[in-house]
């Protein structure tokens, strides 16, 4: 007996290696001209494999605090063999990530692969689009560098205006203003609190993807263009392929265009010129930047945080609303509003960089 | 300084030359990968008697023929005008002190281009056997012109005994030669399997041809991921002390005005021989049926940019000379530099050629620092001195003097001057720097 063989037996005893075998045989994955958009959940799980390794890999130098994690960071970038890589790579694999995340999300909302029965997929991956903005907020604070720290202060100021966010803004600094405690509540956030609960939502979603397959856009469908491939290997094969390719935009990106670091926060300077949130912010603070102050009685920034939640609701309910046709007045509107999401995100994002430039 | 200079805003001269000179790389190299990739696949062929597998053959013989003389050849034609014009004096003194090479370099080349013709078109005419030695002969001639070429460009980073003894044959079998030509002939290699790939990819995927072609051409790339690190230490520990220094000083830290980016870029070059070795394992070999488009254009896309990478590195290496210990890279002469110093003589009375009327400031401008910097684009002087007087900088030039105290003597040329032409020139470059500050104030 050849040690292959040796190795089948002893797990074939001990895991149901045959059911797992007949599982992977049965699975399979559309192939059509609309196929390229299926990678994207899978680009976003390696963005988010690469942010947890690297995450702990950092976890060894950075020390939170009001007077330590701005010095660790710099010691990191610094001193440290590889630390600017490392840090540098976590940076850029988390931008990474939200825009593979956004690519994946809109992709899905124009296949209509929210739709019956596959909303609960859709709702999990909302959660984790959420998510992942939180981790981003919350990472984005850790480093106490100027910029961070009234980009942070901005958000946290936002969150201030909506009804009830004074409790939550109270609990994210860790009293009346941004100091030691906040740093010490962003960091239980993003390396213990959100990760846990992102873990839970990202089996659920990979678990209803397993149960229901790939949705097929329903005109490719209808004229027949596709074929189905075996998931294993074929279809895995390639998700590892695409994998190396973001491996090396990440690196390319991550070795030439190192994460900057600025100077240590200092709460009592005035903010630095040109301080604006990250990207993924940026649309809604543009918005908000517009409004004036007071709309209809009430202040603008409460108008405005309004009208984000409420337009985030409808979208988020888009499988209650067009629940199961892909034509018709219902699917047309979806359709309208998906246009109209992406050409408000991109334009606002935009525009707001032209407003603060650096 | 002794001929009139390409002086190119924006991207700057150095790196017009590295795009034509990456490109001509990228299909050259293929070109001597074919070499060996077309004759033994043609031995193979008719010795198994697979005449479908000898028509592919015959198929990639037409796409590498165009590409190699036609493209490749324009692309090295091109490297000549950009290097003549960018860097005449360096040119200049490669001619002159290789002239013998060049002439073997020229040989070579014409009787490969001349077998390749006569391999391509004599698929139908020639018999199996003469048709079968030309193609060796094509293997034995492109060889050659990688061997040739791989003296001149060692030379240029590790001089060797030349220096002391002025002889070719050290100069052309200096340090780095062996190593360098290991590494060539293994990227070779892996660009002949590549290319392979992409004729293969474009068969029909009925009768099982497009499969077997697809793996076989994916094990050219066998020899270049196992081979490639064991050459790159070879190489790593056949260069000077110093130069390996440089490409340390990017493991702690990223800050600018240092050659930490010579790390970054070598680690990439590490990373993605890795990964498209990976690639074409989970692409064209275990996967063949999914092989194609998108995944075939990112693949190429990662050899080009591997072999930027590495070209780039190898330049880089050689600061702050273009021919180290003999010339540095603004065209100066090391032992000029040397004379000139001891000697107190005025640079720009030592230099031939000068602009019709251009202030003293300006010529020591365009025969020191032009070749390697512009004002706006890359490596942008502007930018630099943001913030420095005239004061300022004629200090900062005087620090750039030859002698051990120069921070930057690894990085750049020392500048070269009397204390008046010193001021002239920083004179010259803060009245620059004012004209950009202008419209912001």
């Amino acid at each position: 007996m050849n040690v292959k063989e040796w190795l089948n037996r002893f797990l074939e005893e001990r895991l149901p290696v045959k059911e797992m075998k007949d599982l992977s045989a049965h699975k399979l994955v559309p192939e059509h001209k609309q196929a390229v958009w299926y990678y994207f959940g899978g680009i976003s799980l390696f963005f988010f494999i690469i942010l947890v390794f690297t995450g702990m890999v950092l976890l060894f130098q950075y020390q939170p605090g009001l007077e330590s994690s701005h010095a660790s960071v710099l010691r990191i970038v610094t001193k440290v063999d590889f630390g600017w890589l490392i840090r540098s790579v976590h940076s850029w694999a988390a931008n990474l990530m939200l825009v593979a995340v956004f690519i994946h999300m809109f992709s899905v909302y124009f296949m209509k692969a929210y739709q019956k029965p596959r909303e609960l997929t859709w709702f999990t991956g909302l959660g984790l689009l959420g998510l992942g903005l939180g981790f981003g907020f919350t990472g984005y604070c850790l480093v106490w560098d100027d910029m961070a720290f009234f980009a942070t202060k901005i958000g946290i100021d936002i969150v201030e205006g909506i009804p009830g966010g004074s409790y939550v803004a109270h609990i994210l600094r860790g009293g009346p203003d941004m100091g030691g405690l906040t740093i010490q509540r962003m960091f239980a956030l993003h390396v213990v609190i959100i990760p846990w609960i992102f873990i839970g939502l990202l089996s659920a979603h990979l678990f209803f993807l397993q149960i229901h397959g790939n949705k097929i856009p329903e005109e490719i469908e209808k004229s027949g263009q596709y074929h189905k491939i075996p998931f294993f290997p074929n279809f895995l094969l390639s998700d590892l392929y695409v994998w190396l390719i973001m491996l090396n935009l990440l690196a390319v990106l991550a070795a030439l265009f190192p994460w900057h670091l600025g100077a240590e926060a200092d709460a009592l300077a005035p903010a630095p010129k040109g301080v604006k949130p990250e990207w993924y912010f940026m649309a809604m603070f543009q918005l908000l930047k517009l409004m004036p102050s007071q709309v209809a009685g009430i202040s603008g920034e409460l108008f405005g945080n309004m009208v984000f939640g409420v337009a985030g609701l409808f979208w988020a309910l888009v499988p209650v609303w067009n629940p199961a046709t892909a034509s018709g007045r219902r699917a047309k509107l979806a359709t309208y509003v998906g246009l109209f999401g992406i050409v408000w995100l991109i334009g606002f994002t935009i525009w707001g960089y032209m407003a603060h430039p650096v | 300084m002794n001929y009139p200079q390409w002086v190119i805003e924006g991207i700057g001269g150095p790196w017009v030359i590295g795009l034509i000179a990456i490109s001509h790389v990228f299909i050259s190299q293929f070109a001597v990968g074919g070499g060996f990739f077309l004759p033994i696949t043609e031995y193979i062929a008719r010795k198994n008697g697979n005449m479908e597998m000898l028509e592919y053959v015959h198929k990639h013989t037409r796409f590498f023929t165009i590409l190699t003389s036609v493209v490749g050849a324009m692309f090295g034609v091109g490297i000549w005008f950009a290097i003549g014009l960018v860097n005449p004096d360096a040119t200049a003194f490669l001619i002159r002190n290789f002239v013998l090479a060049w002439t073997i370099e020229w040989v070579w080349f014409f009787l490969e281009i001349a077998s390749l013709v006569v391999y391509y078109y004599g698929w139908k005419t020639l018999s199996p056997r003469t048709h079968q030695i030309v193609g060796w002969v094509y293997l034995f001639t492109a060889v050659m012109t990688l061997f040739t070429i791989n003296g001149i460009l060692t030379f240029m980073l590790t001089p060797g005994d030349w220096v002391e003894n002025r002889n070719l044959w050290s100069a052309w079998f200096n340090p780095t030669f062996w190593p360098s030509f290991t590494i060539r002939l293994l990227v070779c290699l892996g660009l002949a399997g590549l290319y392979g790939l992409i004729t293969a990819s474009r068969m029909p995927k009925e009768g099982g041809l497009r499969t077997q072609m697809l793996r076989y051409s994916a094990m050219w790339f066998i020899p270049t991921f196992v081979g490639m690190l064991f050459a790159m230490g070879w190489y790593f520990f056949a260069l000077p002390e110093e130069v390996r220094t440089m490409l340390y000083s990017g493991v702690s830290g990223f800050a600018r005005g240092n050659l930490a980016v010579l790390t970054r870029v070598s680690m990439l070059t590490i990373l993605f021989t890795c990964t498209m070795g990976m690639m074409i394992y989970f692409g064209a070999y275990a996967n063949p049926d999914e092989f194609k488009g998108g995944k075939i254009a990112f693949l190429m896309l990662s050899a080009l940019f591997v072999t930027g990478a590495g070209e780039w590195t190898r330049e880089v290496l050689r600061k702050p000379y273009v021919i180290r210990y003999v010339m540095y890279s603004n065209g100066v002469l090391a032992a000029n530099a040397k004379t000139l110093e001891d000697s107190e003589q005025t640079f720009l009375d030592n230099i031939k050629w000068r602009r019709t009327g251009e202030s003293d400031g300006e010529a020591m401008f365009r025969a020191q620092c032009r070749s390697c910097h512009t004002m706006d684009g890359y490596r942008p002087l502007r930018e630099f001195l943001a913030g420095r007087d005239e004061n300022s900088i004629n200090s900062l030039l005087k620090i750039m003097r030859p002698g051990d105290k120069n921070p930057y003597q690894n990085i750049m040329p020392p500048v070269m001057g009397t204390d008046t032409e010193l001021a002239s020139l920083a004179h010259y470059l803060a009245e620059e720097a004012a004209k950009a500050d202008a419209p912001h104030h």
